[in-house]
């Protein structure tokens, strides 16, 4: 497959008065063309930042891309781009669908003229012409009377609805990558379900490749060809849907899937990780999750794992890959291994 | 809409009517009267005469009726006490337009001035400008009108005799009231601004905007200007109201034949029909400018619905 984003060494860092925040700490990674990968952790892991790394948005506030940290989408070294191209990308190239329907429409504009905005912006046509384009686009994402919803403000559609106008904004210029940062967080279930379900159904219409950054497992399940499991800044698995949810060796991925209401679990006391991650604000030695790891060693608290690759899909940073480490089973019950051979 | 400004205009007559009633009594129950001074030295007859012509003899509920009666049935306010001759109506209209050539435009300036610093300092947060901004902010807040207005006389009409110290008939007559006058509300502008737009850029729309492929100076121009100008719109309704009485200070300075001045003269001198006259047009002023700031406020954000426009 073609290779259309292309991450490399990535670190991004807050500025604040307690002192340089590391949110990524070295991150590579590729995304495909058409491909869906999900970025799963716990808050605060820099799932997001690094959503947002991608299209260099926090230029304005205090977070900064070090230096050293290379981006290349589709041929297009982003970490190079001057302003004026830096905005021509942003819509055009990539797409970005936020969390919070609720907060990220412009509550005294129509959803219309927001729509638009972006056809304006890298289409070049009038506001007129442009709506015309977002009736088609509003009919995509399948909300109902889209000649007359252009017309109405944020406040007057539900959740549901303003999501679908985020979505129609994100494509409304066929980027090649669109990125959906928690899109249904601030959903409700069966409104969750229904916009995934159109996510799909728009990846399989335009080949658009997909970043779902999440903290729900549920979602990546269903949702996503590979998963990167990130902690404190790091990827600390990565691997195909099967390497992560059949064959995980991580003691974090196994924290996260053992934290999955199941029905097993049923009537039990849930799952939790003890602890909490690391201060970003240090330095960390050794492996992060060191501190809340079950299995930790000596050798994990001085020095942090390499990246070490099973197959071609499936690697992971922990000391267990070690040759010499203890043999540790994963504790969570896993049916139906067999047919997986 | 359309049901509902009609609605606000009939509550406006209402507050106006009871403010006149309430500053009617509240202004007989002073101690002194417009002609206790005029007629110390005149013969009891003359005396009583005087007063039997101003209707001041009366009991106080049926001059409220006489004056009531004036408003209604012949349009009028009455004839100035102090200075005979002089309706009170054409007084208000003469000298209001004076002071809203100084005042009007002193805010009017202070507001969009203060718009634009405001938003600079809050895209510059913490950076020089910012810094710099906050500087003319503060002063413009703390230092009060009466020395700026003599510092500027000092420094442009003494030191550097660019414009005439005081008086009024050329234009160049006017600037200098109205630098003095723009400063407060160029000030609280700003603040008001600076502290809504770091609100604005901080929301999840600004970042979309922002994702889109808009420039910053787009975004703001489209985004952030519209959905921060709220605060500040509001303590502009008030503003413009002020300009009638609270530049007094800044007339009396500049020697400006502006209505500040004939208020608290008016007061002085009890020449109650001055008095009323003023408080009914200030009043009137006041609630006027809040009924045209709430129907921006509905232009300007849809959420904003006024009770009583079922449209939606």
């Amino acid at each position: 497959m073609d290779r259309l984003l292309e991450v490399e060494n990535l670190h991004v860092s807050f500025h604040s008065y307690a002192g340089e925040v590391k949110a990524v700490r070295g991150i590579s990674f590729g995304v495909d063309k058409g491909e869906t990968l999900a970025l799963v952790g716990e808050s605060g892991c820099g799932k997001s930042v690094t959503a947002k790394a991608l299209m260099r948005i926090f230029d304005r506030t205090s977070g900064e891309i070090m230096p050293g940290s290379s981006i290349r989408f589709d041929g297009t070294d982003v970490m190079a781009l001057d302003k004026k191209a830096l905005h021509a990308f942003r819509g055009s190239q990539i797409g970005m669908i936020f969390q919070d329907p609720m907060t990220s429409l412009d509550p005294t504009m129509t959803i219309g003229k927001q729509v638009g905005e972006a056809l304006v912006i890298h289409k070049g046509l009038s506001m007129r012409e442009a709506e015309k384009q977002v009736v088609e686009l509003l009919r995509m994402v399948e909300i109902p009377n889209p000649e007359e919803r252009v017309k109405a403000y944020p406040h007057q559609l539900s959740g549901g609805m303003r999501q679908r106008v985020v979505i129609a904004t994100a494509l409304a210029c066929n980027p090649k990558l669109l990125i959906a940062d928690e899109p249904t967080t601030a959903l409700d279930v069966t409104i969750q379900a229904q916009v995934l379900d159109l996510l799909r159904d728009l990846k399989v219409r335009f080949g658009t490749a997909i970043i779902l950054v999440t903290h729900d497992l549920g979602i990546v399940a269903d949702f996503s060809d590979r998963i990167q499991v990130m902690y404190a800044g790091q990827i600390v698995e990565e691997g195909t849907k099967r390497d992560i949810f059949k064959r995980c060796r991580h003691p974090y991925t196994w924290a996260l899937l053992r934290s999955i209401p199941q029905e097993h679990t049923t009537g039990t006391t849930l799952y939790s990780l003890k602890g909490t991650p690391p201060d970003l604000l240090m330095d960390i030695q050794g492996c992060p999750f060191a501190s809340r790891c079950e299995y930790c060693m000596p050798i994990c608290r001085q020095k942090m794992p390499e990246r070490k690759a099973l197959t071609d899909t499936h690697a992971l940073s922990c000391w267990l890959t070690h040759p010499q480490a203890p043999k540790v089973e994963c504790p969570i019950p896993r049916e139906g291994d067999e047919e997986d051979g | 809409m359309v049901k509902y400004i009609l609605k606000r205009v009939f509550y406006m007559f209402l507050v106006l009517f009871i403010v006149t009633t309430i500053t009617f009594f509240l202004m007989h129950m002073i101690p002194g009267d417009p002609l206790t001074a005029l007629v110390q030295k005149l013969p009891e007859q003359t005396k009583i005469n005087y007063y039997a012509k101003y209707g001041l003899d009366k009991p106080v509920y049926e001059q409220y009726f006489v004056f009531l009666k004036g408003i209604f049935t012949e349009g009028t306010l009455g004839e100035s006490i102090r200075f005979p001759g002089r309706q009170v109506l054409d007084t208000i209209q003469k000298y209001a337009g004076y002071s809203s050539e100084i005042g009007l435009v002193a805010v009017l300036i202070g507001f969009i001035i203060g718009i634009v610093l405001g938003t600079v300092s809050a895209i510059k947060q913490n950076k020089l400008p910012d810094k710099l901004i906050s500087i003319i902010a503060i002063l413009g807040i703390s230092l009060p009108v009466f020395l700026l207005a003599s510092l500027f006389q000092y420094l442009f009409t003494v030191k550097w005799p660019l414009f005439p110290t005081l008086g009024w008939g050329t234009p160049a007559h006017k600037i200098l009231p109205i630098l003095c006058m723009s400063f407060s509300p160029l000030a609280t502008y700003t603040r008001y601004m600076r502290s809504s737009v770091l609100d604005v850029i901080n929301q999840d729309y600004i970042t979309m905007a922002e994702a889109k492929g808009m420039s910053f100076a787009q975004v703001v121009r489209r985004h952030v200007l519209r959905n921060s100008i709220l605060p500040s719109l509001t303590i502009l309704g008030p503003n413009i109201a002020d300009v009638f009485t609270g530049s007094f200070v800044i007339e009396s300075i500049f020697a400006i034949p502006g209505l500040g001045s004939y208020y608290i003269t008016a007061v002085n001198d009890r020449d109650f029909p001055m008095i009323i006259g003023c408080a009914m047009f200030y009043t009137g002023i006041y609630i006027l400018s809040l009924l045209v700031v709430d129907i921006l406020y509905v232009i300007i954000d849809p959420r904003i619905r006024l009770t009583g426009s079922n449209s939606k």
